[in-house]
């Protein structure tokens, strides 16, 4: 059974889209993302003087009339980025609902879209415990994204994970476009140290932080003993009233700025992206608003 | 400390019902969330909470059980026995027809209740009453109650007596109690004023109030008109007084008549005030009632109207004699009046006359085969028995020589009656007959102990009377007396219902049961109704009402009807009577009686704080937990 079904109309408007890349685009293969190295594309960079060796045809003969020296005419070189797209596949992303898991691989498979509509290359990967587990690897192209999409049906929501155990240790490139983390991020766990490490690895990265309505607005009241879906040994046992709602919103809200803020110290961006949320929303108002797409 | 319905306190059962209730209701419910992180973390940003907070559910079961052990309390109703806090009182109310004047709203009967009513109001709980209604007869309406309700309910339902009050029953009862508790608070309710009191607090129920009386009224018929006088009287002030008057149920113009009435203080003694009213045109000869009322209100409107009823006679007064010598008892019918008599010889009656109906039937030396069953019979001289008669016949007795006839000693009210004014002084006879009596048969003359002329009822019911000698062996006959005992005996035969038809309240008023009487109905003034015993010659009945007396006789198939009018007495008609003492004589004591107290309104308030209290906190319970 699929977990989740893109809307074709909610694709073709992503079309529309543009991501904004923040650092120095340094992808390997060509492609249309404009690089800060000069390059072959057709936009003009800068001049600078003739050298022995350059390609002649690139020397400004007006700027040579008029100064009388050779100048040659400097492009923006264009690269090929990689998106990378890290869903936390924990249990917690699917308990009680799949509304997370759902908005989690919506997210995913729109900004896949966005990526491939680019030109650019795109991994999805779900973080099951310390592994990442590759559902799509190196997707390029529409035809691409119709034929690999699907596989996001495949991703299994189960046990813990381990965002920065993950993470680090695998090959996120450099320079090379979007990091992607969608997460609930409800953990005490390390995560701060994938950050750390995709903005070292001057990657563009957006954590995006789903949440189901359960969790942003608690309806438990009264006397719960609660488990915690992804370790039984983790257990809240009290008489949930107005009082300790009202912590669990402060609690919460501390959270939430915690891992804000933590982004904005870096560069990186920040997303809360409530289960109800629509994509069209999130993507054509919030991402538009946050400045990570145009 | 006792309850009053200790088996509610089964209902304490209830306490480990709601605790058994809170402990399921404290477990507490598991689930599993995505996480617990946030709840985790949410205890450090938990602010110093409201302790009620925590304890609302052991508060809640606290003010549970509380409730629940208040109810019980309220259900098993607890009194508090106070030592020495009450008193026992005793009410002797006056209950007599004086008790009904009004001034203004209340009577004096209903402001005497009020009193009371205050006093068992103001008493301490516990305390005991007792009600004693004093009319004609002093009655318990209850005796140490200690329940105020029913005291007052009692109370409340009691009603005046129209006759006068027994004082002295009124003070043995008082009495008899204060001889068991010395300690009795004893309080008269009356309209009356007494010279002498002991032990007794006198509630004096007089107000100024003014009344005037009719006494009596008379009517006679004469010369084709009717006259009609009567009594009136003042008993206060001297007040001009208008009566109308009223013949046969309808107002007689211009007939009234408009007196000053001084008061009867100030008359001379034994004076009255009378009034007359002119003769009225009256071509009927006569009048079945005249009804006299005054026309201005007083304080006492039973004494306001006096109804005289004409004495009706409505007894059947033809006489058939069966005689083959009927003279002697044809002329002394005859000097007796205008009665309808038939002479016939036994053959002539066995012929035409068997199936005719008469008042009295007089067989003289002839026994029918059938006694008559619509009249009076007499039998004279009857040498068989005939079936019904009462009496058979058993032999002849022929005496040596002439015997007096003996007159019974018997002092009943039907041999007085019957022999008043004769002796049979120098009768006798020399021959009689000997009967044995299977009905009730009173002797009234003997001879040798056996009975010559007795008078009673046959097997009909029908008054009888039997000689057991021939009037022709006998010079009876002859003699003075012999007239006047036939007039006895036919005053006897044909009975009027009503002796008379005026009585005062309280007073016997007499029925005569008439032949073939099936029934006898007597509807009071305010609709009671009863039933006379036919099998008795006569019936008496106390007329206990001011008013009109319906007397209804169903005889022979038909129903006759009969009026009676009861006045008022003459004594409960003065506003302010002065009577010499009402004591109840011993050494009081101030003994006290153990009082009660009643704490349900107290548990009712404690349960109406208690509940609501458990409802604020139930409230704040659930506005936590919105």
């Amino acid at each position: 059974m699929s977990k989740f079904t893109i809307n074709e109309e909610l694709l073709s408007e992503i079309e529309s889209l543009a991501s904004i890349l923040k650092n120095n685009v340094a992808g390997m293969f060509g492609g249309n993302r404009q690089s800060k190295s000069f390059g072959s594309s057709c936009e003009f960079a800068d001049y600078r003087d003739y050298m022995p060796g350059d390609d002649i045809n690139r020397i400004d003969w007006n700027a040579y009339a008029r100064f009388d020296k050779l100048y040659e005419k400097l492009y923006y070189d264009e690269r090929q980025m990689h998106t990378k797209i890290y869903i936390d596949a924990s249990r917690s992303m699917c308990h009680g609902g799949e509304e997370k898991a759902e908005q989690a691989l919506k997210i995913a498979a729109c900004f896949a879209y966005l990526s491939v509509c680019e030109m650019e290359k795109v991994s999805i990967y779900a973080i099951h415990g310390n592994e990442l587990e590759e559902i799509i690897g190196g997707m390029v192209g529409k035809e691409s994204f119709v034929t690999y999409i699907n596989k996001l049906n495949d991703v299994e929501f189960f046990g813990d994970s381990h965002i920065s155990e993950a993470i680090i240790p695998s090959s996120v490139g450099r320079g090379d476009g979007f990091s992607i983390v969608i997460s609930d991020f409800l953990t005490d766990e390390n995560y701060e140290s994938a950050i750390d490490h995709l903005v070292s690895k001057k990657k563009d990265v957006v954590c995006i932080q789903v949440l189901s309505q359960d969790e942003i607005n608690p309806q438990l009241r009264g006397k719960m003993h609660l488990f915690d879906s992804e370790d039984a040994s983790k257990t809240y046992r009290k008489k949930i009233d107005n009082d300790i709602v009202k912590a669990y919103k402060e609690a919460l809200r501390f959270v939430i700025e915690r891992i804000k803020g933590y982004c904005e110290a870096r560069g990186a961006y920040y997303l809360l992206a409530p289960a109800s949320a629509s994509v069209t929303d999130i993507f054509f108002n919030r991402l538009v608003d946050m400045g990570v797409l145009k | 400390m006792s309850l009053m319905y200790p088996l509610c306190l089964l209902a304490l059962l209830g306490v480990p019902v709601v605790i058994l209730i809170y402990i399921l209701k404290r477990q507490y419910t598991e689930q599993t969330v995505n996480s617990t992180y946030i709840w985790t973390l949410s205890e450090k940003f938990l602010k110093r909470r409201n302790p009620l907070s925590g304890l609302t559910g052991v508060i809640s079961l606290i003010l549970q059980i509380l409730m629940i052990i208040l109810i019980v309390f309220a259900l098993v109703h607890p009194l508090i026995k106070l030592e020495g806090r009450a008193e026992e009182y005793c009410f002797v109310i006056d209950s007599s027809g004086s008790m009904n004047m009004k001034d203004g709203e209340d009577t004096r009967f209903e402001r005497g209740k009020d009193e009371i009513e205050k006093i068992i109001n103001e008493s301490a709980k516990g305390s005991q009453y007792t009600l004693i209604s004093m009319g004609d007869s002093a009655t318990t309406v209850y005796e140490r109650t200690s329940s105020k309700e029913i005291a007052l309910k009692l109370l409340d339902e009691l009603k005046p007596a129209y006759s006068g009050s027994d004082l002295q029953a009124g003070a043995s009862a008082m009495q008899e109690l204060f001889n068991e508790t010395p300690s009795v608070n004893n309080y008269l309710i009356t309209d009356k004023i007494f010279n002498l009191r002991e032990n007794v607090e006198i509630i004096n129920v007089v107000k100024d109030e003014n009344n005037v009386g009719i006494t009596s009224v008379n009517a006679v018929c004469e010369n084709g008109e009717i006259k009609i006088n009567g009594i009136l009287n003042s008993y206060k002030m001297q007040n001009t007084v208008t009566v109308d008057v009223y013949i046969d149920g309808a107002p007689v113009p211009q007939a009234s008549a408009t007196v000053m009435c001084p008061p009867l203080k100030e008359m001379p003694a034994g004076m009255d005030t009378p009034f007359e009213i002119p003769p009225i045109p009256w071509k009927s000869g006569t009048y079945v009632s005249v009804r006299a009322v005054i026309r201005e209100e007083d304080a006492l409107k039973d004494d306001n109207e006096v109804i005289a009823y004409n004495k009706e006679n409505n007894s059947q007064s033809s006489i058939i004699i069966v005689s083959p010598s009927p003279l002697f008892l044809e002329v002394a019918i005859d000097a007796l009046g205008d009665y309808n008599v038939t002479t016939v010889t036994p053959a002539e009656y066995e012929l035409s006359y068997e199936d005719k109906s008469y008042g009295l039937y007089i067989f003289d030396s002839y026994a029918p085969t059938k006694t008559p069953d619509d009249g009076a019979v007499w039998m004279v001289n009857v040498t068989s028995s005939s079936s019904n008669s009462g009496f058979t016949y058993r032999s002849s007795v022929e005496l040596e020589e002439p015997t007096g006839f003996e007159r019974t000693k018997s002092t009943s009210s039907i041999a007085k009656k019957l022999l008043d004014g004769v002796n049979a002084n120098g009768a006798y006879l020399i021959k009689y007959l000997r009967y044995s009596t299977y009905t009730s048969y009173t002797p009234l003359f003997t001879t040798n102990g056996v009975p010559l002329i007795m008078a009673g009822e046959n097997s009909y019911g029908n008054r009888s009377v039997v000689f057991a000698f021939d009037l022709h062996d006998s010079n009876i006959a002859m003699t003075g007396d012999f007239v006047n005992l036939i007039g006895n005996l036919l005053d006897y035969s044909f009975p009027s219902v009503l002796d008379k038809t005026s009585y005062f309240v309280g007073e016997s008023a007499i029925i005569n049961t008439v032949a073939n009487s099936k029934s006898i109905k007597i509807t009071s003034p305010l609709g009671d109704v009863k039933y006379l015993d036919t099998a008795q010659t006569l019936n008496e009945f106390v007329v206990n009402e001011p008013g009109t007396y319906t007397i209804s006789v169903v005889s022979g198939g038909t129903e006759s009807e009969y009026k009676i009018y009861s006045e008022l007495g003459l004594d409960e008609r003065t506003p302010t009577r002065v009577e010499d003492a009402f004591s109840v004589y011993g050494t009081p004591t101030n003994d006290r009686i153990d009082g009660e107290f009643d704490p349900l309104i107290i548990i009712f308030i404690l349960i109406a704080v208690i509940f609501a209290a458990d409802w604020m906190v139930y409230m704040y319970e659930k506005r936590q937990l919105r």
